[in-house]
């Protein structure tokens, strides 16, 4: 997988256009697809997302240069280019879609403005040729919402956590996860701070973070049954997204954020968590999420549009009596882990 | 005759009657509600409309099949196009009339079953030619066997009070044969793999479980027959608990293995329940009617599933709430049956539990396999007949369009269909 990333990076070098890199876009899929039965899951993830990372970071810097070559110019203001999800996480699969957002300095005059809003818009279109489709919920720097002046992004924060709505909590916990993938990461990493101290001031913020968190239930049934899709083109299968990576994903990002933990990857959040909750229960959640994270890999994908995806099921030939075990074994310490911080938040009350 | 206890006698089963085909009510909400709206007013129309053919056809033919006289354990021989006169002449307990229509009630309610196996693609066509051969040929000859003094079933001793076989078993045996024929409805099925098919409004399949339920008293109690010392009071009582083992259970196995509590699950359970309670109702005792509806409501969800993975679509779970329910409370009565209420009722005996070894079983299990076997062979001729001279199925355009336009030229929700054409202007 090394000798895949040192021919990425040299072929991504090269690239000077958008369709240049789509080819090297279905390269990853297609070897590092074949590799995944055979490879440590931690590595392959690895590679998977820094494969991503190449390709996604050459077309933030055509994009730029793009802009540069015409009456826009250069950027006006230090910015950076955030990924959030799983993109944030460092946890793409080959399928995942985008989600991202920008920050810059200063927005000193309107033209300030005028050029992100340009810059993201080629992005977007740069990372729609290269194969990467942008976020269905919005959540994309095309969006004025994810693409502000740090003042703005400092104040949006705020009254997302002064409202504690279900729908800000929703946003919050997405900015929780944010990477600076391009650019200056000293920005995101001032915001980090800022969402870590309104996180410390703001009374009852990990409640209300709390009740997103668990919206997506470990689906395990009363009796530790699995429970498989019931119809569709997945029927007998299980749903390792939202029935099990979502939930784990959800559970350590706020002890994470309980314990003022800045890492975004699930994995190097259970690292640093060892500290709180010791080594066995952080070995057993590292050991059940690598499990998951295979398992979430070997969902079946398809390519719709020019664009990867999948519905995150895991198919129904796939869950043999190894894996349906081991799967229940995990599922099983996920309910534990939801149960754990509920304790945790209601004894921080 | 005590005048008093004919007249009791004949509102108790007069209103029983009326209970019996307000039925018909719940099976329009319940089969309108679990299909789609684009053939809603084709689901009302066609219960009422072969209510009203089944009673014709019932009053010629299929009440002198199921109990007209002539010695014969296999079919009746006469009082065609009934005619009982304005007195109770015979000196019965109850008159005539009011026997015949709440029977002709039950064989409404059989054929209505079997309209399950038809659901959303069906041609009316097909509806009007089943209901003659099902009402004169099928339906009234299971009933000879077990509820007639001739029949060969009841002369053995089987045991169903008021129908787990011979309405509800026959209905879904009817409803399979059809299904079979039909195929699964366009979508319902992908490389193997069954699809949801969503009804349109599940409030319409509640208050359709609600208003089966509240009728199954006139059902099950209405089959006493009569007021006698107050029986009817333990009959409703153990149909009650039936019913609500149905749902619990249901509701429970439908979370344990769906991760939700699915809430059309929970009201099939409900009717499997009454539907298995209702060969035992009068048979057994109050916790044996709880266990029965309780194995009815998982063996209903099981049932769906099975029938799922065998790739027979069964839109709105006749096969697994009146047929595989129907199997088990027959069987059940073999089971639980006590000596002191079969000695009652007269015609078999105890069942496994109380002493009665296998006996009972057996002939329950007789019952069974002859009602099925004869139920499932004589639709599928009567069905292959009508396929090959009208066809059964609406072409698929039809079937996308809905019936309600297809069948009947008019949609069942106008305003609704209204706005939809308007939004997309």
């Amino acid at each position: 997988m090394k000798k895949i990333l040192e021919n990425l990076q040299l072929r991504t070098q090269k690239a000077t256009n958008f369709e240049e890199l789509r080819p090297l876009r279905d390269l990853i899929q297609i070897e590092l697809h074949e590799r995944l039965l055979f490879s440590n899951i931690e590595a392959w993830v690895g590679c998977v997302n820094s494969a991503h990372d190449l390709i996604i970071q050459k077309t933030v810097l055509i994009a730029e240069s793009i802009l540069a070559a015409t009456e826009v110019g250069p950027a006006p203001s230090p910015y950076a280019f955030i990924l959030f999800g799983s993109g944030g996480r460092s946890e793409q699969t080959l399928w995942s879609d985008q989600d991202n957002g920008l920050v810059y300095v200063t927005n000193s005059n309107a033209s300030v403005e005028v050029y992100f809003e340009q810059l993201t818009k080629a992005i977007e279109e740069g990372l729609k040729v290269v194969g990467y489709p942008p976020c269905e919920g919005g959540v994309v720097a095309t969006n004025n919402q994810w693409c502000k002046s740090m003042e703005a992004w400092e104040r949006m924060l705020e009254q997302w956590f002064n409202d504690a709505s279900w729908e800000s909590m929703r946003q919050l916990l997405i900015v929780a996860d944010s990477r600076c993938l391009y650019g200056d990461k000293t920005l995101v990493d001032q915001l980090k701070r800022t969402f870590d101290q309104l996180v410390l001031n703001t009374q009852g913020s990990l409640d209300a973070l709390l009740k997103n968190t668990l919206r997506h239930k470990v689906v395990l049934g009363p009796l530790g049954n699995l429970i498989r899709e019931p119809y569709g083109e997945d029927a007998g299968g299980f749903d390792i997204k939202y029935g099990a990576y979502i939930p784990f994903v959800n559970a350590i990002r706020l002890i994470c954020i309980k314990h003022g933990i800045q890492a975004t990857s699930t994995l190097e959040r259970i690292d640093q968590l060892t500290v709180h909750v010791g080594d066995d229960l952080s070995n057993q959640w590292r050991k059940a999420f690598l499990y998951i994270l295979l398992l979430r890999s070997m969902t079946g994908f398809q390519l719709e549009d020019g664009y990867y995806s999948s519905r995150g099921k895991l198919s129904e030939l796939d869950l043999n009596k190894d894996v349906t075990s081991k799967l229940k074994d995990c599922l099983h310490v996920g309910q534990q882990m939801q149960k754990y911080i509920k304790k945790l938040v209601l004894n921080d009350r | 005759m005590d005048l008093t206890v004919l007249g009791l006698n004949s509102v108790w089963i007069m209103l029983s009657f009326i209970l019996v085909l307000l039925m018909q009510g719940g099976f329009i909400l319940l089969e309108a509600g679990s299909t789609r709206m684009k053939n809603a007013g084709h689901v009302a129309g066609k219960t009422i409309f072969t209510v009203g053919l089944c009673t014709l056809v019932y009053w010629a033919v299929g009440y002198g099949i199921s109990f007209g006289g002539g010695g014969n354990g296999f079919m009746g021989l006469d009082t065609f196009m009934f005619d009982p006169g304005f007195a109770n002449e015979d000196g019965s307990t109850l008159p005539p009339t009011i026997f015949f229509v709440f029977q002709l009630a039950f064989a409404a309610i059989a054929l209505t079953i079997a309209w399950g196996g038809f659901a959303e693609r069906a041609k009316l066509g097909a509806y009007f030619l089943f209901t003659l051969a099902f009402i004169s040929v099928i339906y009234p000859v299971i009933a000879h066997w077990i509820w007639s003094g001739d029949g060969w079933l009841f002369n053995h001793g089987a045991q169903d009070f008021a129908g787990s076989s011979v309405v509800h078993l026959t209905g879904a045996c009817a409803a399979l044969a059809a299904t079979i024929l039909l195929k699964p409805r366009i979508g319902k099925f992908t490389n193997g793999k069954a699809n949801e098919i969503f009804g349109h409004n599940q409030v319409y399949t509640a208050l359709g479980v609600l208003l089966l339920w509240v009728g199954w008293f006139g059902f099950n109690a209405g089959s006493t027959l009569g007021v006698g010392e107050g029986f009817l009071g333990y009959v409703a009582f153990t149909t009650q608990l039936g019913a609500a083992g149905g749902a619990v259970a249901a509701l429970i196995i439908s979370w344990i293995f769906m991760g939700k509590a699915d809430i059309t699950t929970m009201l099939n359970g409900a009717l499997a329940g009454l539907v298995a309670i209702t060969a035992s109702c009068a048979f057994v005792e109050p916790w044996a009617a709880v266990v029965i509806g309780l194995v009815a409501g998982i063996l209903v969800y099981a049932s769906t599933k099975m029938f799922e993975k065998l790739g027979i679509d069964d839109p709105i779970y006749a096969l697994s709430v009146h047929g595989m329910a129907g199997i088990w409370g027959t069987l059940a009565n073999g089971l639980f049956a006590t000596p002191e209420l079969a000695e009652r009722a007269a015609t078999g005996g105890a069942g496994l539990f109380y002493g009665g070894g296998f006996h009972q079983l057996g002939i329950q299990a007789l019952s069974v396999v002859s009602v099925a076997g004869y139920a499932i062979v004589a639709s599928f001729i009567v069905l292959i007949i009508i396929k090959a001279v009208i066809g059964l199925r609406v072409t698929e355009e039809e079937e996308i369009i809905g019936l309600d336009l297809s069948e009947h030229g008019v949609y069942g929700y106008p305003e609704q269909m209204k706005n939809a054409s308007n939004s997309s202007v």
